[in-house]
């Protein structure tokens, strides 16, 4: 997280923010800042509060406790200058099925004086989709790709995008990814992804934002996030034995071999295991998802 | 927000088109069968006035509906609203859309079948049926909002927003005034429109504004179907009394058709003829006895008042009651205009107009200036009265021409036609009551030559009804006082007078007449909300029908008896203390909590039930915040 210049706003900003359904708590106290510029990934089980927390930072949804700010503005009432300046593309691509790729653009263009017909047109081009097609003609890659070159071509300094790839087949997430690339180029846009795809955020993301259940789990760089996970394999020690290990995020018996895996542990590790009885330890790197996937299993997480 | 307003036009246009083709086929095929507002297709005509506001009415509702259902989905929600654009744009663009559609759907097919009736029947459509095109739009425009309400607002009670647009099509506001409760309709709804228009609908909805226009017309509901419930309980109390111990109920309900002699039941259900036995058994005197012994029970008659508040000349709508002279032949009908404040001749079979006849003699021409007009008209009989607020006039056919039958003084208002009752003549002015011979000719002016000119013994405007019978060549008659209410019974007295042959009236019988249920009975909605049922009779005594409506001097003389207003604090009390037991388990915010309670007490039961329905039940624990748990690892 790059630390708050007080001359540019964060391009978000929470303090204790909290929002429940009835009952049901989907975002709990999280305060959270997300500088200007750069792919910040959002990753989280199902139900973690990612989309809430959008449609938070959208004025879609009021919070029920806490404070939410975009680019400086109270999300409960981002003026309509602002609003112009975000765009957000939903996992569901929805869009009125009535109108056709042609139609749609008309309304956009009228909306926003930054309409881009030229990256429109080269983005849409990549989903080989008509522009006299109705939408719900569409197939959901086309749906997809002309959402996001909907979104993209409002030039917009925010982009949130709630998992854009969901459901999407190998080519169409393929091209997605490509213009999520094209996407993040200018500098001064900030492009906040929800994604469960682990690719996407090791080809895209400068941050790494892990939520769950409604709570800020981890927020750092992807790279920094995974280099202090390491995962051990010991032999002739029974789990039971490595309970008081600091660091345990994780621990596994596999054919009678103990799989651990730590975050924030040096290589004298190996000296501790063999204190408590292992015949034979070793150490190896973790891949990203397996690290976010060992931070999100945990027991109480 | 043009470009919106383009794709809704778009989006709808078919659906559009077809309803207009409809609606015209339909307006035109009644012109057709008769004419749309005429004379000879009175039933039709009545269908117009009381079917059509209602269709109109399901179309801008439905219209609603299928406009903006697909936007609660709420990624389309979100595309609608994520704009540049301030969402009071985009809702003004929507909405624009919508009531450019409409009027093509609902009054451009009336304006245009009205046209062209005008157009080919000369000059009998009035101004007031061009005011119907407008006020057809109006109706669908606010049933158009009450859809959006429906379709957008979370609350599961929202439709009770579809109370007002029908209060709006029972409403009779007299003149212009039905312009104003259009307005406050429309003003209503389309806060309640504005207030829910934001990005979260649900947070909206919790707004206080929403909730106030809300909660009004869930306690309105309340107070009625509570007020139902306590006659229900009455009711069931009284049948299984009257089951368990043979006991005779004193009320007048459903399975119940006893009423108890003196009672204000009594007087207001009882035949003409009853009425008069009963009150002269009453008296129960050796004389009493002889006149109910010769009273003609088959000439007695009944004269019940009606009131010309308003001339209706240049209202907006067409809501009077047909006022049309039959010509005996057959050939002709008059219809009064009440543009032109005459008649029009109508040619029955060929369905054209041929002149106008006013209080001064006929025309064939088309233009009605040249003969006086009527003043107004209260009533036109079957036997060719004409009744206006200062005279009576009757028809001669075969002279073509009106001649006076009655003048009252300068200062009467007629309120009734002229009644054959034996060998006389009963008028009713709202001063006196008319025994003119039968022979009787109108000889000056407002001075009527009666035999018998019998002074109201009370108010005119709380007349209920007059009963006049012969019996040895006198007359019998029966004066009821009291107007059956919203607030149920008004004072109520019945008279009984003897006039004999030279005019001179004596007192038989002046009694009060007794309720037939008891207090907290017939007062059970002031009990449920004293506040509410003022502000409805406040409203209804300006807009409610006219044989309904409570005067000012009616409001203020109906004082509830002690008991009630004991009753009615106590509910009031209750429903204060349940509200605030209510508001505190379901969470509420402590402000909002003062304005439930407050609502709780002033509007009584009522209040805690448009709580109870509006507020969530699920609200967020009030745990202390803790801090976000992140790895400790920066």
């Amino acid at each position: 997280m790059t630390p708050s210049d007080l001359s540019v706003p964060n391009a978000v900003e929470t303090a204790a923010l909290s929002h429940w359904y009835g009952d049901q708590p989907a975002l709990q106290d999280l305060t959270l800042g997300i500088s200007q510029g750069g792919v910040h990934a959002i990753v989280g089980r199902n139900g973690s509060g990612k989309t809430t927390l959008l449609r938070i930072l959208t004025g879609f949804v009021q919070p029920s406790r806490g404070r939410c700010q975009l680019l400086g503005e109270d999300c409960r009432k981002l003026p309509a200058a602002v609003r112009g300046r975000v765009a957000l593309v939903s996992d569901e691509h929805a869009l009125p099925p009535w109108l056709s790729a042609e139609q749609l653009v008309g309304l956009q263009r009228a909306s926003y004086p930054t309409w881009d017909q030229t990256l429109f047109d080269q983005i849409v081009d990549l989903f080989s989709s008509s522009p006299t097609q109705r939408v719900d003609q569409l197939s959901r890659g086309e749906r997809a790709g002309l959402c996001l070159a909907l979104a993209l071509a409002t030039r917009p300094q925010i982009l949130l995008l709630d998992e854009p790839t969901l459901g999407l087949d190998v080519v169409a997430s393929r091209a997605i990814l490509e213009v999520l690339l094209l996407a993040s180029e200018p500098p001064d846009r900030t492009v906040i992804l929800c994604t469960h795809q682990m690719d996407e955020v090791e080809r895209l993301a400068d941050q790494l934002i892990i939520l769950n259940r409604g709570r800020l789990v981890a927020a750092s760089e992807p790279e920094a996030f995974r280099d202090r996970f390491s995962s051990w394999v010991a032999e002739g020690i029974p789990a039971s034995s490595v309970g008081s290990v600091e660091g345990l995020v994780r621990c596994r018996t596999i054919d009678d071999q103990l799989h651990l895996v730590t975050v924030d542990r040096d290589p004298n590790l190996v000296e501790e295991l063999r204190g408590l009885g292992a015949t034979r330890v070793t150490r190896s790197a973790l891949s990203l998802d397996r690290a976010i996937e060992a931070v999100l299993s945990q027991p109480g997480a | 927000m043009s470009q919106l307003l383009r794709q809704e036009i778009r989006r709808f246009r078919r659906f559009v088109a077809g309803s207009a083709a409809v609606h015209l086929v339909l307006l035109w095929s009644q012109a057709s069968l008769g004419s749309l507002y005429g004379p000879s297709s009175e039933t039709l005509n009545r269908g117009l006035l009381s079917f059509w506001p209602w269709a109109w009415l399901a179309t801008g509702i439905l219209f609603g509906i299928a406009q903006w259902r697909p936007y609660r989905r709420s990624e389309l929600w979100i595309f609608l609203l994520h704009r540049p654009l301030p969402p009071s744009r985009i809702l003004v663009g929507m909405g624009g859309a919508a009531v450019l559609l409409l009027a093509v759907a609902v009054p451009l097919p009336l304006w245009l079948v009205t046209w062209l009736t005008d157009l080919g029947a000369g000059s009998w459509i009035d101004t007031r049926h061009y005011g119907l095109v407008a006020w057809s739009l109006g109706v669908t425009v606010t049933g158009y909002l009450a859809g959006i309400v429906v379709t957008l607002t979370p609350h599961r009670s929202r439709f009770v927003i579809l109370l007002l647009p029908v209060l709006l099509l029972l409403q009779r506001a007299p003149g212009w005034w039905i312009l104003l409760v259009l307005g406050i309709v429309l003003t209503w709804i389309g806060a309640l429109v504005a207030a829910s228009f934001t990005p979260d609908l649900r947070a909206a909805a919790r707004a206080p504004l929403p909730l106030a226009l809300l909660a009004v017309p869930i306690q309105y509901l309340a107070l009625f179907g509570l007020g139902f419930l306590l006659l229900l309980g009455y009711s069931v109390g009284v049948v299984v009394q009257e089951h368990g111990f043979h006991w005779k109920g004193l009320a007048v309900h459903a399975w119940n058709d006893y009423f108890p002699e003196g009672t204000y039941d009594r007087s207001f259900y009882a035949s003409r003829s009853e009425v008069l036995t009963s009150a002269l058994r009453t008296v129960d005197t050796e004389h009493s006895s002889d006149l109910l012994a010769s009273l003609d029970r088959d000439s007695v008659v009944e004269l019940r008042p009606q009131w010309l508040t308003a001339a209706r000349r240049h209202r907006p709508l067409p809501h009077d009651v047909r006022q049309t002279l039959w010509e005996p032949t057959g050939t002709y009908a008059y219809r009064f205009s009440h543009d032109q404040l005459r008649f029009e001749r109508w040619h029955r079979e060929q369905q054209t107009a041929r002149g106008w006849l006013g209080v001064s003699g006929s025309t064939e021409s088309s233009d009605p200036s040249t003969i006086e007009p009527f003043e107004g008209v209260l009533r036109v009989t079957s036997d060719h009265q004409v009744v206006t607020a200062r005279r009576i006039y009757r028809y001669d056919s075969e002279r073509d021409r009106f001649e006076v039958r009655f003048a009252g003084r300068p200062d009467e208002l007629v309120i009734t036609p002229a009644v054959r009752a034996g060998d006389r003549i009963a008028v009713l002015t709202d001063q006196r009551l008319y025994l003119l011979d039968a022979d009787h000719r109108e000889s000056g002016q407002g001075d009527p030559d009666s035999s018998a000119a019998i002074e109201l013994p009370g108010v005119a405007r709380n007349l209920l009804r007059v009963v006049v019978g012969a019996s040895d060549r006198r007359q019998i008659v029966a004066f009821t006082f009291g107007v059956l209410s919203e607030r149920d019974h008004l004072e109520a007295r019945e008279l009984l007078l003897e006039v004999d042959q030279d005019g001179r009236s004596t007192v038989l019988l002046d009694r009060e007449l007794g309720q037939g249920p008891p207090a907290w009975a017939r007062h059970r909605r002031f009990i449920v909300s004293p506040v509410l049922l003022t502000l409805h009779d406040l409203a209804w005594s300006a807009v409610g029908p006219e044989d309904q409506r409570l005067t000012w001097r009616d409001l203020r003389g109906s004082k509830p008896p002690s008991s009630v207003l004991g009753l009615a604090t106590l509910a009031a009390l209750l429903a204060a203390t349940a509200t605030a037991w209510l508001t505190r388990r379901r969470q509420v915010p402590r402000r909002q909590r003062g304005w439930w309670i407050a609502a709780g007490f002033l509007t009584g039961w009522p209040g805690f039930i448009s709580c109870l329905l509006l507020m969530p039940r699920g609200q967020p624990p009030r745990g202390d915040p803790a801090s976000s748990r992140a790895l400790d690892t920066g």
